[in-house]
């Protein structure tokens, strides 16, 4: 129960966080430029004033979002897999050992 | 888990949410775009409270450490693993959103800068406690070990953030040293941030040091069936 509810709120955070960010990135980027692939592909042409770079800050910072929430969960995960392996080591060691404290030959 | 410390335990989970929504709300509805960098900029109130809490696990790592091998009682040994575990997540979520942001404000993703160099051995460092520690059933002299290199370890975490200032590297110091500060419509977001980091870091280490105290718990058990001959059944 608690681990599920602990799911379900990372899940909606990782949902929240990259639809929030998705949607600013695309609301504060701007108009996204011509695709030059066509005149590339026929001519060349000189660059007015200094060279640019032109480097997508909108998608850089969903992914680094995104990064931050997969590592979280994944975290999240490992040790939600730890804790239910180690849990069922625990209950079949402990009904084991009470299992031969209780039998006939450890009574005698 | 007692029950005042299950209550606990959900209360930090509620706040935890609680500041994470509001510090996301806060990050793409309330601060502002910076002028120069423009939208990817806001990878920083994610990254630096990351980084903070890269040194928090750290710091919890190796001063457990050093308390288990003076009084070499176990609980200080689980908070140790869960602190470099917790740490080193931390880290790798550094690691990874700071390239990001350095695409755009560098060029690059990565460069040999002092405070990115000292970053990436500080979790090297903790790779390798967290490696020794997996050595099959760490006994002992591994915990010793470990402790030691998480010991080394945290005299790196000094290094890593007076770098910046003492060998002029290029990472920004917008709220360390000398930087020129940040725009007070800024402020909120990292704030929140922070907070929330806070309540997740504290909420990761409690978690994963209960469930190292449970395997610790596994191995005990196991040793006793061993004795009476039971996991030969097994």
């Amino acid at each position: 129960m608690m681990r599920s509810a602990f799911f379900a709120l990372t899940l909606g955070f990782l949902t929240i966080t990259l639809c929030s960010a998705s949607t600013n990135a695309v609301a504060q980027d701007g108009p996204a430029e011509a695709a030059p692939e066509d005149s590339r592909a026929t001519q060349f042409r000189a660059m007015q004033g200094p060279a640019q770079e032109s480097v997508p800050g909108g998608t850089l910072m969903v992914a680094a979002y995104g990064l931050v929430w997969l590592f979280v969960f994944a975290y999240i995960v490992r040790i939600a897999l730890l804790s239910a392996k180690t849990s069922s080591e625990v209950e079949r060691l402990s009904s084991a050992l009470a299992k031969k404290t209780l039998s006939p030959e450890n009574k005698g | 888990m007692s029950r005042r410390l299950n209550t606990l335990y959900f209360a930090l989970v509620l706040v935890t949410v609680a500041l994470f929504f509001t510090s996301v709300y806060e990050i793409f509805f309330v601060a502002p775009v910076e002028e120069q960098m423009g939208i990817v900029q806001k990878v920083f109130y994610f990254h630096v409270p990351s980084a903070y809490c890269m040194y928090v696990g750290y710091s919890v790592c190796a001063v457990c450490g050093a308390i288990y091998l003076v009084t070499r009682k176990d609980r200080f040994d689980a908070i140790a693993v869960a602190g470099a575990e917790v740490g080193l997540m931390f880290s790798c979520i550094v690691l990874t959103t700071g390239p990001l942001w350095a695409r755009k404000a560098w060029g690059v993703y990565w460069t040999w800068d002092p405070r990115l160099t000292t970053t990436l051995l500080a979790a090297l460092i903790f790779v390798a406690f967290l490696v020794l520690r997996s050595f099959g059933e760490a006994g002992e002299g591994e915990k010793r070990f470990a402790a030691g290199l998480a010991i080394v370890g945290l005299l790196d975490l000094p290094i890593i953030h007076y770098s910046v200032q003492r060998w002029r590297g290029q990472h920004p110091t917008v709220i360390t040293g000398r930087g020129g500060g940040l725009s007070p419509d800024m402020k909120p977001a990292l704030l929140f941030s922070f907070l929330a980091f806070t309540a997740l870091v504290a909420l990761l280490i409690w978690t994963r040091t209960r469930v190292e105290l449970a395997r610790m718990r596994v191995r005990g058990l196991e040793m006793d069936a061993s004795e009476h001959g039971l996991m030969e059944d097994a």
